[in-house]
């Protein structure tokens, strides 16, 4: 049966996992970790790097770096998150050409959906490169706020990647089904989810027969840990400041060593009490004297330092219980989602806020991913138990009179389904009436999404509130929105059919497609002829080492004379192969001097 | 053989040459060998920089490496018409391009020699565009123009000594050697070589300085003059040719001493000790990246300075064992 990985494409970690028999496995990377920063860069050379090396040249190539690229994906141009992004990101956000948003890296310009198909594409050849097979299906998760058109877009991401994503979970969702693997619950859950840069709050209610319905979902796409840095970063710099009158602000390979620093020293005060910072030659002064940064810092300063962050983290809770319609104590547990909440003063906190101690049983960096895993094994084996049921994210509906929100299908809806009501005028004789198609919760119109609009005209002139129209949505299985006005007393009718866009074409997908295949290609090839090469590198460094004690030992005969001859001209051509990046020739060499250095052993251990 | 005075030919040395000295460059501008800089010193970069040209693998083998279509044997020595220094006359040296391998080969000793110790050359083809009287520099034409980036073309051309020749190691037999003053008094004074240059602007002269850098293999200094040429004008063609062609040659250097660019990179002194060992804060920052699993080529890539910069730093961390490398 065919294999189905779950990812969770994170803003600032992803995460790849698959299910083994019946347990959910995160697969390492080639580094060892089980996460894999979400950073992409380009470097001078127009190398790509992706993950962990990405994020370690982050702040010294910070143009070339994008990270958070999920803040963006599915974004208009115009939206404020695009424009937020825009104010605070190192890297160039320039407009697409459908009011989408695009990266500029170096000399090319990447689409949101294409610089998270990298990262996808990462995660899909650490899969592969564990199971030794390609990987083709995948779940991906995503938190539950985004609408159709980020959910999409996470879909084109999947697709340039050479993924078929089978379905869009939400994250919350995700740790919900990891966490209630094998159990049969029945209760309301909270799900806490610090992760790097964003933090979610969810409330779920996890329903016997695999019923997970989030009531509530709130947070800050600002707020993680890399803020908790940030205060440990000014911490060091004020210090070192005081004390030198030097601002390493300025430098960015000093930014850059005490982001690293500052990460670790945060990691390590989870579980001790104090931790070194050392970091010497972080900078030079203008007598050539390089200065060294050397602090030791407690958890409690820690927690001095970040208290308002924790405290904002909590107030964010607050709004989720009540937009639950919810008390306190109606939650039954509460899921620790994210590496920031193995700090103890955020356990300390959720604990307080909750009054019950937090679960842990699952693990907190690698939950969402393995939820995905289960729910992929799922749907390719048909467990219906087991699959979420296709829910309609936010709800639908239409602007109406005074820039209010009329929902038609409510949030959590599952799929397909339709719905229909009937609005009548506003103004007295209204001949024409515009029907404005949103996404979203809020009752003022202007805080959702508009996903399309229409005019319906030739309406019978009347005083207003007499002329009745029919609007009926329909939303299919593959999230197409069909929205449906009628007069019901002139049967005069208008309708629009609202796909969800990632602000991509099927075309510029389709190139994204080919180009990310060849790119693949091209890494492979690469790998091949970097591997062999350092074969033959070992190879004729060993066979260079024996040549004058061959020569001892074959003396002057005509044989020593023609088998040195070949060996040097075998080197010689695994030179030239390695000059001319012929990796077939490469390879044809690698066994004519493994040959070549049996020989000569043979030789010597004769000798 | 006999002059045109027909006395008999007479078996001596000219007094000036030391009998073993085998090489004799002005070194007094030269490059090391051996790298003797302290990161923390800003000027020592340079200064190390300098020793670049300078291959420490065998130069036979970075010459096969590097130069594979480069004769690996100089063509011998072309005749040439040789007169003997007049007394009033300074040293001379030989001014064909040198071959920086051949500088390799040669006893530090001997490249060592001031000067004064230089010894006369009896002939010499100055060009009448040298920047400078100064001895032992280059001269153009001198060598090709660096228009490629292939190591190849910056060897010294067909007329070039083979490493161990020089001058003074001719036949003392070598009837050129022994024309008298009278034969020079006829033939008249040696050209060019005491004639004053005419005053040159600044950027011909940083021209001729950097050609000559180049031609006698040090690409450091070369690269130096080049990009102190671009600070003034970034658009002077000629520095940003010479100045990519350098940084091509020293990154190829690097490389070749480093070996392969796949190997793991380890910290090889104890971690309380990094702070008494003399580094830079550039140094300090490609040390911190190292974290046992990381490539030469990882380091490159993520260090965030040039190529050139990077291999440089990790080059010298690793001379210094304060780093060390091993295959994957």
């Amino acid at each position: 049966m065919e294999r189905v990985i779950g990812i969770d494409l994170g803003t600032t970690n992803s995460c790849v996992s698959i299910l083994e028999g019946d347990t959910p496995v995160v697969i390492p990377n080639r580094g060892g970790y089980k996460t894999t920063p979400s950073v992409v860069a380009v470097t001078e050379a127009g190398k790509r790097l992706v993950g962990h090396i990405a994020k370690r040249q982050a702040i010294t190539n910070a143009e070339n770096t994008v990270y958070a690229a999920k803040r963006l994906i599915g974004r208009k141009w115009n939206s404020p998150q695009v424009k937020n992004a825009i104010m605070t990101s190192s890297y160039s956000i320039v407009e697409g050409p459908h009011a989408d948003v695009r990266i500029k890296l170096r000399d090319k310009t990447y689409s949101i959906p294409e610089v998270s198909s990298i990262v996808l594409q990462e995660m899909k050849i650490i899969a592969e490169d564990y199971l030794g097979e390609p990987v083709k299906k995948a779940v991906i998760t995503v938190p539950a706020y985004f609408n159709d058109n980020q959910r999409q877009a996470t879909k084109d991401a999947g697709a340039i990647a050479g993924l078929d994503v089978i379905r869009i979970i939400n994250e919350p969702t995700s740790a919900s089904l990891a966490y209630g693997y094998g159990k049969d619950l029945d209760r309301t859950v909270a799900v806490y989810d610090l992760g790097g840069g964003t933090f979610d709050v969810s409330i779920l209610e996890i329903g016997s027969h695999g019923v997970f319905k989030v009531i509530s979902t709130t947070g800050d796409t600002f707020l993680g840990g890399e803020d908790f840095d940030a205060r440990i970063i000014d911490w060091l710099i004020g210090s070192f400041q005081e004390e030198h009158q030097i601002d390493l602000r300025q430098d960015r390979m000093a930014l850059q060593r005490l982001r690293d620093a500052a990460e670790k020293a945060k990691c390590e005060l989870s579980s001790v009490r104090e931790t070194e910072i050392n970091l010497p030659f972080i900078i030079s002064t203008g007598r050539n004297e390089a200065l060294h940064l050397q602090r030791t810092l407690s958890r409690q300063t820690l927690e001095k330092l970040t208290d308002d962050l924790v405290e904002r983290t909590i107030d964010i809770c607050r709004q989720a219980i009540g937009d639950a319609k919810l008390d306190v104590d109606e939650i039954e547990d509460v899921i620790l989602v994210g590496g920031m909440t193995r700090m103890p003063v955020v356990q300390q906190a959720v604990a307080s806020f909750f009054s019950r101690e937090p679960n842990k049983s699952v693990h907190p960096d690698e939950v969402v991913a393995m939820g995905a895993a289960i729910q992929g094994a799922a749907l390719v084996q048909e467990k219906q138990d087991m699959i979420l049921l296709d829910v309609t994210p936010h709800a639908l509906g239409i602007m109406t009179f005074g820039s209010y929100f009329e929902e038609l299908i409510p949030q959590n809806t599952t799929v397909p389904t339709s719905r229909t009501k009937i609005f009548t005028t506003s103004r007295d004789d209204q001949t024409a009436v515009k029907i404005l198609v949103m996404q979203g919760e809020s009752k003022r119109a202007d805080d959702n999404e508009l996903l399309g609009e229409f005019i319906l005209t030739g309406l019978r002139r009347a005083p207003k509130g007499h002329v009745e129209i029919e609007v009926t949505f329909e939303l299919n299985t593959d999230g197409i929105v069909s929205v449906h006005a009628k007069d019901l007393e002139t049967g005069q009718a208008q309708s629009i059919q609202v796909t969800a866009t990632s602000g991509l074409t099927q075309d510029e997908v389709k190139n994204m497609m080919s180009s990310a295949q060849d790119y693949l290609v091209e890494r492979r090839s690469d790998e091949q002829f970097e591997g062999a090469k350092q074969e033959a590198e070992t190879l004729m460094a060993e066979i260079e080492h024996m040549f004058p004690e061959i020569e001892r030992v074959v003396g002057g005969a005509d044989f020593g004379r023609d088998a040195i001859a070949k060996a040097r001209s075998a080197v010689d051509k695994t030179r030239a192969a390695i000059a001319a990046k012929d990796t077939a020739q490469l390879k044809e060499q690698v066994d004519q001097l493994a040959r070549t250095q049996r020989m000569f052993k043979g030789v010597v251990s004769r000798g | 053989m006999s002059d045109d005075t027909g006395k008999p030919p007479r078996r001596s040395h000219p007094h000036t040459v030391p009998p073993e000295v085998p090489v004799e460059l002005d070194s007094s501008w030269d490059d090391d060998t051996v790298p003797r800089f302290e990161l923390d010193d800003p000027m020592s970069e340079s200064a190390f920089d300098r020793v670049t040209a300078i291959p420490e693998m065998p130069a036979e083998m970075f010459a096969q490496q590097m130069m594979s279509e480069q004769p690996t044997s100089a063509p011998p020595a072309e005749p040439r018409e040789q007169l003997p220094r007049l007394a009033s006359e300074p040293p001379v040296l030989d001014v064909r391009p040198l071959d920086p391998m051949a500088m390799q080969q040669a006893p530090r000793a001997a490249r060592s020699v001031s000067l004064g110790d230089v010894p006369t050359a009896p002939h010499v083809a100055a060009s009448p565009n040298s920047a400078t009287a100064r001895p032992g520099r280059n001269r153009a034409p001198l060598a090709p123009e660096p228009t490629g980036l292939e190591l190849m073309e910056l060897g010294p051309p067909a007329t070039s000594r083979s490493p161990g020749s020089s001058q003074i190691e001719r036949d003392p037999r070598d009837p050129v050697l022994e024309l008298d003053l009278g034969d020079v008094a006829r033939s008249g004074p040696p050209p060019a070589v005491l004639i004053p240059a005419e005053p040159k602007s600044a950027r011909e002269a940083e021209i001729t300085a950097m050609k000559d850098r180049y031609a006698m293999g040090d690409f450091t200094g070369a690269l130096v003059v080049a990009e102190g040429m671009l600070e003034v004008n970034a658009n002077d063609l000629d520095a940003q040719r010479y100045a990519q062609s350098c940084r091509d040659v020293l990154t190829q250097m690097y490389a070749a001493r480093l070996g392969a660019l796949s190997q793991r990179v380890r910290v090889a002194v104890p971690g309380d000790q990094i702070r008494w060992l003399s580094l830079d804060h550039r140094a300090g920052f490609v040390l911190s990246l190292i974290d046992g699993s990381s490539t030469v080529e990882e380091l490159l890539d993520i260090s965030g300075m040039n190529r050139l910069d990077a291999l440089r730093i990790i080059y010298t961390l690793f001379e210094q064992r304060v780093i060390a490398l091993s295959e994957r």
